[in-house]
């Protein structure tokens, strides 16, 4: 389980999203990657082995923390690290992201 | 068309901006970070009030030049935004960039290259399990994010960043089970016999050891000549294996939910290969190094280089290089004359002296060795995480294949390096792993051809509105 | 000084399967490669397997409809080498033969597939039209913008990166010496031999062989060895862009194509989608020669146009990712056939080059094993001939 500090640190207004179908609060600010961590999820995708894997360098080079996000009723996947929550957001985490395809909202 | 584009707004993008303005070219800094400072000055959110943040004394100069960069109002920002490739015309370049607005093409007379460089990753049993990270990437959580990415912390490594995050970690409440080099405790303490560097980096000297004695009174254990042999678990992170360098047996698991890997870092060069910028390579200064000139210009006209794209060498080195390079380019496209172009240059040349020469005997120092690197690399572990490619299988076919002796030809062959990280973490042992097999040196070798786009790019972005009916 | 019957000069496709046929046939048999195995256009071509009639001969028809009725017999004699090699060859090809659609868009277009598929048919060549439900049938994934498509149930696409490898390791084990980083320097035609002098990568080892025969082998450098037996051959070096997306869940199982436009459209067994069709990429060049490696430069809006063209026609691409777009350089000829056989004015000189080189690779390799090895070929090639160019060399071998 990740936490947030609490000393020296005020944050902003919070946001709302949605993670694996629960309703999430967030910070403005905070990265999809934060979220999952501090929500004690331990896996962004899975593999086409159903290896799952999680964020590793958190600056957007390996690409190890795709997950399925739905906006508009448009999924795509997007690097956790790199991408900062927004309200309605629906994430989505432990997807074989090699079995779908992006751009529809279901799985194949 | 601008008169110098500059790729990456960290210590070496943000000098070179700043000593481009001086001089009155017409400048833009693109960053794919929404904010600008790279990694070392990762900034928590513009949301986020922090108080005291990075007073340490070793940021005080990067605090004071982010703070002159941002009021450059002459310079024009490009935040969020990759470039994906440069083309190369005959009398300027092409940097395809995408961004908020999506692919577009950005014309620059020069470019300036300071794209940085990325946590070195080690091949090992179990390196792919989620809650194995970079160290440097959890140092960014705690940096801009402001959270502890886990709870029980173990970090392994040759850089003594190790200590910092650790400490960091520890001081904020987490609870940290080690910190374990794998170099021997004499290897580090044979930079310290180097009177010149006693003297010139005495602050940073004490910097590390104050933290070390900090996670002592801690009593977090601080460990040397420890290799890394296992991380374990089912569907996560559970325990990771260690070894005693001296010892022919594994030490007990340690349990944890992270582990921190601390191998120094490669440098992100495929913008300067793809464009077609002569590199070296160097075993301890991460990897692919671009080749320049006392000013910091690379072997193709137009294009300079600065920071770690010369090689890893930290941010003091980066702010020289950055500014010297700005000055070259605002010379030699005759915004500078001569005598005082060579008057600034003297004046960044003999600290940016003393500060590779400190970079290199950290670099030496901190580089966890051939035999180090080799003995992880067993025949189960993943050579390239992205395809699941193992070491063995990747070896298999060295021995079906004996007219195999360089990486593209590796990588038609096994997939090894074909996947979303584009080959960045695994270019590195898998040149380590086929110079051994084939005994060829290891700096000779040419590596992955660096393609565009540099990151994976959705077709709708990089086509954008051109739909085929339109091209008749 | 090594003697052999024949030596291979290139280690590509063309070079490996000649290998390969002609240690079949006992001849003993070096390749010389001046890189590796497979890294010229070889490997870098997007693996397709296309026997219905190509985009670039239709666009022509008028004039070169002799030739493309030739070309769907040999198309007929392809798919059966095609059909026979992976039981030939000991290593996994990533070979499918699942059927390829060549896509109309137009009335227009539908009419040329009309007039293509009788040309084919007559020819004996499997090809069926089908109106738009008949595809959208057989291809839910494409755009309803599709008129229909010419199918063509022999096609697909066979795995580039593998092939020349495994025609290769057939003929490493038949007895071929393949010679690595080795780069021919010299070709002289001595009394009743060829002398080959070679220089290894660095230029540090020098070394000459003889050979009965030697074969250009050399795909987009085919001039260059040619030039050094006092030869021209016409082979013109182009640049062309394929790029890959990253792995999805297997949604299509064809070779598209589209007759009014360049594309070539396939998912390789791996998940990806290949993205190709003949988008040109720019051959460097200084002081109005090109640059000698042809590592050909890729063009952005060129990439673009072949994407949108791709996208066109299969509309969910467009949230996938490239990884990667690459630049391979191939060779073409005059009038786009291939060159195979030996040149009148240079005894025991052969070439194999141009003309769709990886769908119709392995059978011209083994229709030139069989005129080296017999003097004579089971299908006939006199039109593919160098000798059509002969007038090109009256003064020249």
């Amino acid at each position: 389980m990740s936490t947030r500090y609490d000393n020296n640190v005020t944050r902003g207004s919070t946001v709302e999203l949605v993670i694996d179908g629960q309703q999430v609060s967030a910070y403005e600010g905070e990265t999809i990657a934060s979220i999952l961590l501090l929500e004690d999820k331990t896996v962004c995708y899975r593999t086409r082995t159903n290896s799952p894997r999680m964020m590793f360098c958190n600056m957007g080079t390996c690409f190890e923390c795709r997950v399925r996000v739905t906006q508009a009723g448009v999924s795509r996947w997007m690097l956790a690290c790199n991408t900062t929550v927004q309200a309605q957001m629906e994430v989505d985490t432990g997807v074989a992201l090699s079995q779908w395809i992006p751009g529809g909202n279901g799985d194949v | 068309m601008y008169d110098l584009a500059i790729i990456g707004a960290g210590p070496a993008g943000m000098a070179a901006a700043e000593a481009a303005c001086e001089h009155g070219m017409r400048a833009v800094i693109i960053d794919q970070q929404e904010q600008a400072g790279g990694q070392i000055l990762r900034r928590p959110p513009a949301s986020f009030s922090v108080r005291a943040w990075l007073q340490q004394r070793v940021y005080r100069q990067l605090h004071q030049l982010y703070a002159r960069f941002i009021k450059l109002d002459k310079l024009t920002h490009l935040h969020g935004t990759t470039v994906l490739g440069i083309g190369v015309e005959e009398h300027h370049f092409v940097l395809h960039i995408n961004g908020p607005s999506g692919l577009e093409p950005l014309l620059a007379s020069r470019v300036l290259v300071a794209s940085g460089c990325f946590d070195m990753p080690l091949v090992f049993p179990g390196a792919q399990l989620p809650g194995v990270m970079a160290t440097g990437g959890m140092q960014a959580f705690l940096k801009s994010q402001q959270i502890i990415p886990g709870k029980r912390f173990l970090f392994v490594g040759s850089h003594p960043l190790q200590l910092i995050v650790a400490n960091q970690i520890a001081k904020a409440g987490g609870d940290v089970a080690g910190v374990f080099f794998s170099p021997s405790l004499s290897k580090y303490l044979a930079v310290l016999r180097s009177p010149l560097v006693l003297l010139r980096q005495l602050p940073n000297m004490l910097f590390f050891v104050g933290v070390l004695a900090q996670l002592l009174l801690r009593r977090v254990p601080v460990k040397f000549g420890t290799e890394l042999v296992s991380a374990n678990g089912d569907n996560a992170l559970e325990d990771v294996v260690l070894k005693q360098d001296s010892s022919s047996t594994n030490m007990k698991p340690i349990a944890c939910d992270r582990l921190g890997l601390c191998f120094g870092f490669l440098t992100n060069n495929d913008l300067v290969r793809q464009v077609g910028v002569v590199c070296s390579w160097s075993q301890n200064a991460g990897g692919w190094i671009a080749d320049h000139d006392q000013g910091m210009r690379a072997s193709v006209s137009g294009i300079y280089v600065a920071g770690e794209t010369t090689g890893v060498a930290g941010a003091s080195v980066a702010c020289l290089e950055g500014r010297l390079a700005a000055l070259s380019a605002a010379c030699d496209s005759g915004k500078m004359e001569q005598p005082a172009y060579d008057t600034a240059c003297g004046a960044v040349h003999a600290p940016l002296k003393g500060a590779r020469a400190f970079a290199q005997l950290l670099a030496e120092a901190s580089y966890p060795g051939d035999a180090t690197i080799q003995r992880a690399m067993s025949d189960d572990a993943y050579l390239c995480k992205c395809e699941e490619v193992t070491v063995g299988s990747v070896r298999a076919t060295l021995a079906q294949h004996p007219d195999v002796s360089d990486l593209n030809a590796l990588k038609l062959l096994t997939r090894c390096g074909m996947g979303h990280c584009q080959g960045r973490y695994c270019h590195y042992q898998s040149r380590f792993l086929l110079a051994t097999d084939r005994n060829l040196p290891v700096e000779s070798m040419a590596g992955f051809t660096a393609r565009f786009p540099i990151r994976p790019t959705s077709i709708g972005e990089l086509i954008g509105d051109l739909r085929a009916e339109d091209m008749e | 000084m090594t003697h052999y019957d024949a030596i291979i000069i290139g280690a590509g496709l063309t070079g490996a399967a000649t290998a390969y046929h002609l240690a079949k046939g006992g001849a003993s048999t070096l390749v010389l490669e001046r890189q590796q195995i497979n890294r010229g256009a070889s490997g870098q071509n997007a693996g397709s397997l296309h026997f219905q009639l190509e985009h670039r001969l239709i666009e022509h028809a008028g004039e070169l409809d002799e030739e493309l009725s030739f070309y769907a017999a040999l198309a007929r004699l392809a798919i059966a080498d095609w059909r026979a090699l992976e039981s030939e060859l000991s290593d996994d090809i990533e070979l499918e033969m699942t059927g390829g659609l060549m896509l109309a868009e137009s009335p227009e277009q539908m009419q040329t597939l009309e007039r293509k598929a009788s040309i084919e048919s007559a020819q004996g060549l499997q090809v069926t039209l089908l109106d738009r439900n008949e595809v959208l049938a057989k291809a839910p994934y494409l755009s309803d913008s599709i008129c229909g498509a010419l199918y063509c149930p022999d096609e697909g696409h066979c795995n580039p990166r593998l092939l020349s490898h495994a025609f290769a390791r057939e003929a490493e084990s038949a007895g071929t010496l393949f010679q690595m980083q080795t780069e021919v320097t010299g070709l002289q035609r001595e009394a009743d031999r060829w002398l080959v002098t070679t220089s290894s990568a660095g230029g540090s080892e020098k070394q000459t062989y003889t050979a009965d025969v030697v074969v250009n082998a050399a795909g987009a450098w085919s001039a260059q060895i040619a030039r050094m037996a006092n030869l021209h051959l016409p082979v013109f070096p182009v640049g062309l862009i394929i790029s890959v997306t990253e792995k999805v869940p297997a949604i299509m199982d064809h070779l598209i194509q589209h007759v009014g436009r360049k594309l070539s459209l396939k998912q390789v067994d791996d998940g990806n989608l290949i993205i190709g069709g003949g988008w040109s990429a720019r051959l460097p060049q200084k002081n109005g020669a090109w640059q000698e490696d042809y590592r050909a430069i890729l063009d952005i809006d060129e990439l673009k146009k072949n994407l949108a063209t791709a996208r066109g026609v299969m509309p969910l691409i467009e949230n996938l990712h490239v990884l990667r777009s690459w630049t391979g350089t191939t060779g073409i000829t005059p009038d786009q056939l291939p060159i195979i056989g030996d040149i009148a004015q240079a005894q025991g000189f052969y070439v194999a080059v141009g003309g769709s080189g990886f769908t119709y690779g392995p059978t011209y390799a083994k229709l030139l094993a069989e005129l080296i090895l017999r003097g004579e070929t089971s299908f006939p090639i006199t039109a593919y001939s160098p000798n059509r160019f002969g007038h090109m060399n009256m003064f020249m071998g």
